[in-house]
């Protein structure tokens, strides 16, 4: 009875967790305008090692969840979505090494399920702050993602398309995949 | 100051004359020392050379990590459109207007329409009901293809699906767990609205196209009703009741795209045959009044398990009636020899946890308006008193004298006329609970309210209607054609000069919606509990305007209150098995216990459940 609908855009929302044992856990969610699931992909957990964490000192963060776990999904995505969107402000530091318009979303409280991981957040204070339309977001000083982007996206978006609601829908998949990440 | 050099000299060293001071400053004398002969010695340098050796700096490589990390991902299929383009959407404003039309038929008097919800486009639903997959899906990525779903409030918002009232929390909750669901029970105490989630739940998986075609079976009587939910919630959907003669009834059963086809309990016995159809699959098989297969070796039973079928879904507010038998016998329908009969009660209610959803109005309706119990018993009339004693000594006697062709229809036909002498006694008519009926009614119908007689026989029925004429009873039972039904509900509902609806425990206890009426008197009791909470609902739903009493009739120190007081006693085994929910039902009663009624032994034979 249904049809298909066809994707006008999609949406990439990257998320990463730092579990105190297992490491970091990355995931990745490619959305339509309805907010509706197309990719999803997770990293393994990753565990820095000991010269990893001596050489990068305060910036190991930004290296593991944006050079190396938010590289790493974006590559292996079949679809290239319009925009990438993160809840940690570590996972800019992907603008290093990819060529796709980042911006930050300022998340919500995590829910009681992930209470126990860390969503890692660098002490990048250098950021500008954009909007449009009832997105509001922070972007780095090089970033190409621009306020007419973000307005021509949320033009397309279905009007309830909540941007902060899909970061709890990769945490909970974390959770499902990586049963190691649950709470003791 | 000035100093001239003198010619002396000493060991070779040639001393310089003591400066000449000024006049004032005083005398500065060398004096020759013994040791200072030794400054006469020829010096000798002695050259000791050494090698500097030079040392290699050492280098150590630290492998930093280039790969990037491991991953694993999935897609998904391009996302179901629900279907419902604008073109569709007059369908369902029209059913929204007809469903305000009819507000205190259905629901909330505070709720919104969902529409006017989904209009305001800054509108982010305050809460959000996940779906989650069910325990037993074991593929991660079938697991996670639920798991990445937006909340159900979302879905529902961006499908331009439109409810003609906004469904209650726990309502979403009920069909986020039926959604992903293959095998569910949702067993919600009556009057939760069950019959909205499932009809939701259809709605959205029909839309979806993750179902084609779907069966609902449910008693006759309440056929017409679902065929108006299904208006109401799906106004799109196209349903199709399954009746007429043998020739349409073929013609329907052989319609595999028909979207809904609902089907009674009664017909499904008598189209046995017609159901040899080759390739017939149902991708959702849905049985209302679910406590109707408790019986495994009952044709019924056999017949609705014999459906082929991917889903299966039950739905029943009292999955234990009697025993626990009961619950394993519907989940043989739903998934067959998961629970066994010797697994002890902890492992069932187990086993069972993850396909059961069960809420009881007082959890989650907590402003819902109370129910409030009130037992009157009374004394029977001096005439009942007489042919009580009279019928119920004599019948022991008989009882006692047959020996072993003693079986427990005799003893429930001793049951069923004494419970009938409480009624009314048959030599006089005189009656202990129409005398205090009467007076209660003068006073509902001086306040303009209205009330539901319930009893287990019809006559007894009648014999109320009489006396009670002056404020216009209305009947509905097993005598009234079905097709008047629903016409007796509406005149009872719109006429102000209808005070009372005497109905039977048969007709009048599942599937009707009469929340407007708020006095509701059980005349006499039927066996189980569960019936009778059934009945009582029919009052106490969604929507009641205020608090709704119970007036439940027993006359003292007679066989009503022995049945009463074993049947309070089985309560335990409900709540022991949802332990989370308060106990609306119970077990009706076994052999033994109508055999303890008058202190007699069942022969061994006959031990088995009688009601």
């Amino acid at each position: 009875m249904g049809s298909n609908t066809k994707t006008l855009l999609a949406l990439g929302f990257i998320s990463v967790r730092h579990h105190s044992e297992h490491g970091y856990f990355g995931g990745y969610l490619i959305l339509n305008q309805l907010g509706r699931p197309l990719e999803f992909h997770c990293t393994l957990p990753v565990k820095p090692s000991r010269a990893q964490s001596l050489l990068y000192g305060h910036t190991l963060d930004e290296f593991i969840c944006g050079e190396q776990i938010a590289k790493a999904l974006v590559t292996k995505a079949k679809l290239k979505p319009t925009l990438l969107l993160t809840d940690s402000s570590s996972v800019l530091a992907f603008e290093n090494v990819g060529d796709e318009p980042l911006v930050l979303i300022e998340a919500n409280k995590t829910s009681d399920s992930e209470a126990h991981l860390r969503r890692p957040n660098s002490a990048e204070t250098n950021l500008k702050r954009i909007g449009a339309a009832g997105m509001r977001c922070s972007i780095t000083a090089s970033s190409s993602a621009t306020s007419e982007l973000l307005s021509e996206l949320s033009s397309k978006l279905a009007p309830n398309f909540d941007l902060t609601e899909p970061f709890h829908r990769i945490a909970e998949a974390l959770l499902e995949a990586h049963p190691i990440a649950k709470a003791a | 100051m000035q100093s001239t050099m003198h010619d002396d000299s000493w060991g070779g060293i040639q001393f310089c004359q003591t400066p000449a001071l000024s006049s004032d400053s005083p005398a500065i004398d060398f004096l020759a020392l013994g040791w200072q002969g030794q400054i006469d010695r020829g010096q000798t340098v002695e050259v000791d050379s050494r090698a500097i050796e030079s040392t290699e700096i050492q280098v150590v490589n630290i492998r930093l990590q280039s790969k990037l990390p491991q991953t694993i991902g999935f897609s998904f299929p391009e996302s179901p459109d629900f279907g419902l383009a604008d073109s569709k959407a007059p369908f369902a404003k029209a059913a929204a207007k007809e469903a305000s039309e009819n507000k205190s038929d259905q629901s909330v008097d505070t709720a919104k329409t969902f529409a006017a919800n989904a209009d305001d486009s800054n509108a982010v639903p305050a809460k959000r009901t996940r779906i989650l997959p069910p325990k037993d899906l074991v593929k991660l990525e079938d697991r996670l293809y639920f798991v990445l779903q937006p909340p159900l409030e979302t879905l529902v918002t961006t499908a331009r699906l439109e409810f003609p009232f906004q469904p209650f929390p726990y309502q979403f909750e009920g069909i986020a767990f039926l959604f992903p669901r293959e095998a569910a029970i949702l067993a919600d105490e009556m009057g939760l609205g069950k019959t909205m989630q499932a009809i939701t739940t259809v709605r959205m998986l029909l839309l979806s196209s993750q179902l084609r075609n779907v069966l609902l079976i449910c008693p006759k009587p309440l056929v017409t009703n679902w065929v108006r939910e299904f208006r109401q919630w799906a106004p799109e959907i196209p349903v199709v009741v399954i009746e007429g003669d043998q020739a349409k009834r073929q013609y329907i059963w052989n319609q595999q795209d028909t979207p809904v086809r609902i089907a009674n309990y009664e017909l499904l016995m008598r189209d046995r045959a017609l159901l040899d159809i080759p390739d017939m699959h149902f991708d959702l098989v849905i049985l209302d009044e679910a406590q109707r297969i408790k019986n495994r070796n009952s044709t019924t039973a056999e017949i609705v398990r014999a459906l082929p079928r991917t889903r299966s879904w039950a739905l029943t507010g009292t999955p234990i009636e009697n025993s626990v038998e009961d619950l394993i016998n519907i989940f043989e329908f739903l998934q067959p020899g998961y629970l066994r009969s010797d697994m002890s009660l902890k492992a069932i209610s187990q086993a069972s946890r993850d396909f059961i959803i069960r809420r009881t109005k007082d959890k989650v309706l907590t402003e819902m308006p109370p129910k409030m119990f009130r037992d009157e018993e009374l004394e029977l009339t001096a005439a009942q008193l007489d042919s009580y004693r009279s019928a119920e000594d004599e019948g022991i006697v008989q009882l006692s004298d047959m020996g072993e062709t003693l079986t427990i229809q005799h003893v429930f036909e001793l049951v069923l006329r004494l419970k009938q002498i409480c009624n009314f006694d048959p030599l006089t008519g005189s009656s202990c609970k129409l005398e205090r009926l009467e007076a209660d009614m003068e006073e509902i119908a001086a306040s303009g309210h209205k009330a539901i007689i319930f009893s287990q026989w019809v006559e007894t029925l009648d014999k109320i209607a009489e006396p009670l004429a002056r404020f216009g009873p209305m009947q509905y039972h097993g005598r009234i054609p079905s097709a008047k039904r629903d016409s007796v509900i509406a005149q009872f509902k719109q006429d102000p000069s209808k005070h009372l609806i005497l109905m039977s425990y048969g007709a009048g206890s599942v599937g009707l919606n009469l929340q407007f009426c708020q006095y509701v008197f059980l005349f006499d009791r039927w066996w189980n509990p569960a019936v009778e909470d059934q009945a009582v609902n029919r009052a106490h739903r969604i929507g009641v305007a205020g608090p709704v009493t119970v007036t439940r009739m027993m006359a003292a120190n007679t066989i009503e209150q022995r049945i009463n007081d074993v049947l309070e006693k089985k309560r335990e085994l409900f709540n022991q098995l949802f332990a989370d929910t308060d106990a609306p039902a119970s077990s009706g009663l076994s052999a033994e216990e109508i055999f303890g009624l008058f202190n007699l032994k069942p022969i061994k034979a006959h031990k088995k459940q009688a009601a």
